[in-house]
């Protein structure tokens, strides 16, 4: 089959500058432009059927409510070398660690705002920033034991972070999925590329999960919201790997600040919760008297060092788009290293200073707001009508301190099945960073794509798709 | 000036419980303002103690078997020293207290009202006063989950009310404020003993506004627990299972110490 060639300026994941193919792609565009078409077709067919079998679908909030959807499967992989992995790897590590030394700080001794590093305020009028979690000692000062972190590669062949989800990340499940589902396609594909394998990300998880108490053979549950929850089907999945307990907050009750799970044998203690279920519902004597998701008594129970929540409470604030801008100079104030990783350059709206660049650059820039969900929406300046741009003009003069911005990033492409053929489409990247004993991962995580030409949004739930991404061990092939 | 208190809840079910687990915060903390001299809290449950992220003392009570009544004794006598608040006794900085919680959010009419008060003392004391005269005290005309905004509405409510306007406005305007739960004595008989005013931090130190009593010194305060509004700082927070419908009765006396206290009650 024919693949078709990126746009000039853009970084492509398969083609160099002069649209030749980089080394670490050779086994797969080999592969490519050997397969016929009707076999393609078929196996895609095929991908389709399996899917839906395995009941890998998703809710879509908002949208076609309690409806399940299937996430398009991609059948050309995201391959990442050698060597650019090597780096990723150093890189998460140093933030995901940095990251939790400043979630330790801040719900301890917050030497980083007497420092002046960053301002009081930033951190605890945050609507992330939980007080009951002040000077709350968790075994091995860990507060994310599963991060998220979202990374693109720029026209400049650098990955950027772009978001660090700190709090439930979700979507290993389709990662893992989507590398039996290469596997069992195209056998052939791995017997000639050295490509990492994915399949012990339960085993580390678990790893981590047990780590994450101090007890020697701690009892770990999955708590889920239910099956109405768009991500039950992962909560489900990853129970049966690690071979856990998946509950509700039904199947839980404290005791003497002790948590139990309600068995066939009796009450079982549970030392360590790793909780789908958002900080205000996991308690309704303590958050959200409404919710009937959570078990009334947990916080006692968190608060008295029996039982640890994976993640820990009060995480969000680290991962606020307010506190972004700051990340590279936690790396720097609590590890005393360079940052390894690029973050987005980012202009905070509440200073004048940075405002009035702003207010001059619109049409180049993207605005968003700093604290989500608000329903203001966001401007991407280059594709904005003028109309919109004045809008968001008065927006900025209005509420400067609602807003960031950032330049217009053009994320990589990389070759994707569309109806035309095989063509060039953008993507982006996350990793699931386990924070243990030891910080690990596994190779890759969890590619999304981007299926409308030319679109840069890869969500799921506005037509974005996954494939799989294979990390080569060696790059000399 | 010791002060002798006895505070109880009583929860009445319509028909027995099975299980039920309350957070109660009704022990009060030594502070350079009160001393703690004796303090019991008796329930009938299985109890244990946690500290709560504010710092508060938390007891935590559970109860396995069935009940049709739920009574809980708080009692002790406090000595208050009347040193004023002065540098910040809570665990974290004050900018903590500046975020709006569901209790405490302003809406446009508090925004308006709000608007025309700083951050200073003598303007908060004048919002103080406002806030009285336009929310009339009337006990039984809200409910513990009636938010700022709706007393601010209807013109009527209790202490807890009075005090989560308080708070939103000062939110508003930028000025940390925290909610506090405890008790009072007077010498009038029409004012309920269990109460909640707000204190608030303006750069040096923290400032009670006891927007009822039109109060700036805590001077007859016994507090219990602090938090960013009353469902932090509530004295019980509870769930249970079966009951059906409940009935509350709560009664707190404070005396001085020495007086025969509830004989008049």
């Amino acid at each position: 089959m024919l693949i078709k060639t990126p746009e000039e300026g853009l970084y492509d994941e398969l083609f160099d500058l002069n649209n030749r193919v980089r080394p670490h792609y050779r086994t797969l565009e080999n592969w490519l432009i050997n397969s016929d078409e009707d076999l393609i077709a078929e196996k895609r067919r095929e991908a389709n059927v399996l899917f839906q079998r395995l009941g890998i679908t998703f809710n879509v909030y908002g949208q076609d409510e309690g409806t399940d959807r299937l996430i398009p499967f991609d059948l050309i992989p995201r391959v990442i070398s050698a060597s650019d992995w090597q780096k990723l790897q150093s890189g998460l590590r140093q933030r995901v660690n940095a990251l939790n030394r400043f979630l330790h700080d801040i719900y301890h001794n917050f030497d980083i705002v007497r420092a002046g590093v960053i301002n009081a305020e930033q951190v605890f009028a945050n609507p992330q920033y939980q007080p009951g979690m002040q000077n709350l000692k968790l075994p091995r000062n860990l507060y994310s034991h599963i991060a998220g972190i979202d990374l693109i590669r720029n026209n400049d062949g650098d990955f950027y972070v772009l978001e660090d989800n700190l709090r439930c990340p979700s979507g290993v499940s389709y990662m893992l999925e989507n590398r039996r589902m290469m596997m069992r396609l195209f056998p052939e594909l791995f017997a000639e590329a050295p490509v990492a394998p994915v399949d012990h990300y339960p085993a580390l998880l678990g790893e981590t999960l047990r780590a994450a108490s101090l007890k020697p053979n701690p009892t770990v549950v999955i708590l889920t919201p239910g099956r109405f929850n768009s991500a039950y089907f992962e909560h489900a999945f990853l129970a049966r790997q690690m071979g856990v307990e998946l509950v509700e907050g039904a199947d839980l009750f404290v005791r003497k600040n002790k948590v139990f799970m309600k068995t066939t044998i009796g009450p079982q203690q549970v030392d360590v919760i790793y909780r789908r279920i958002d900080d205000d519902f996991l308690d309704p004597l303590a958050g959200n008297p409404q919710s009937m998701l959570g078990v009334p008594g947990l916080y006692g129970a968190y608060r008295s060092g029996n039982v640890v929540l994976a993640n820990a409470m009060g995480t969000g604030v680290a991962d606020d788009k307010s506190i972004y801008p700051y990340v590279p100079d936690m790396i720097r104030f609590y590890l005393n290293e360079e940052p390894i990783l690029k973050n987005v350059p980012t202009w905070q709206c509440r200073l004048p200073k940075d405002l009035k660049y702003v207010l001059e650059h619109l049409p180049e820039l993207v605005v968003k707001e700093a604290q989500g969900a608000g329903g203001y929406g966001m401007l991407i300046g280059p594709r904005a009508s003028k109309k919109e741009i004045s809008h968001f003009r008065d927006l900025l003069k209005a509420k400067p301190h609602h807003y960031i911005a950032q330049p217009t990033l053009s994320l990589s492409t990389c070759p994707t099945f569309v109806d035309e053929g095989i063509a060039p489409r953008h993507l982006d990247l996350r990793p699931f960073v386990l924070s243990g004993k030891k910080v690990q991962m596994v190779p890759g995580g969890l590619t999304r794509v981007a299926l409308k030409e030319g679109s840069l949004v890869v969500n799921s739930s506005q037509g974005g798709g996954t494939k799989d991404t294979w990390v080569l061990e060696d790059d000399l092939c | 000036m010791k002060l002798k208190i006895r505070h109880d809840t009583t929860y009445t079910y319509e028909e027995p419980t099975q299980t039920s687990i309350q957070y109660l915060r009704l022990t009060p903390r030594n502070t350079p303002q009160q001393r703690i001299l004796s303090w019991n809290l008796r329930t009938p449950g299985d109890t244990s103690m946690m500290t709560d992220g504010f710092g508060n003392q938390v007891t935590v009570m559970t109860m396995d078997k069935p009940v049709t009544e739920i009574t809980l004794t708080a009692e002790g006598v406090v000595d208050l020293t009347g040193k004023p608040l002065t540098k910040d006794d809570s665990p974290f900085p004050p900018e903590v207290f500046l975020r709006p919680t569901l209790l405490t959010e302003a809406n446009k009419p508090i925004k308006q009202f709000a608007k025309q008060f700083s951050a200073n003392k003598r303007s908060l004391v004048r919002m103080m006063n406002r806030i009285l005269e336009r929310i009339e005290f009337m006990p039984g005309a809200t409910t513990v989950t009636h938010t700022a905004a709706e007393a601010f509405d209807q013109k009527r409510g209790v202490c807890q009310d009075h005090t989560h306007v308080f708070i939103a406005c000062c939110r508003y305007i930028g000025v940390p404020v925290r909610y506090v739960s405890g008790y009072i004595h007077t010498n009038s008989e029409d004012h309920l003993a269990t109460h909640a005013w707000a204190e608030v931090w303006l750069g040096r130190n923290w400032h009670t506004f006891d927007v009822v009593n039109l109060l700036n010194v805590a001077e007859s305060h016994i507090k219990l627990a602090t938090g960013l509004d009353y469902l932090d700082a509530a004295p019980v927070r509870g769930m249970r299972s079966g009951g059906g419908t409940e009935r509350l009765h709560t009664k707190a006396w404070v005396t001085l110490a020495g007086e025969k206290a509830g004989e008049n009650q």
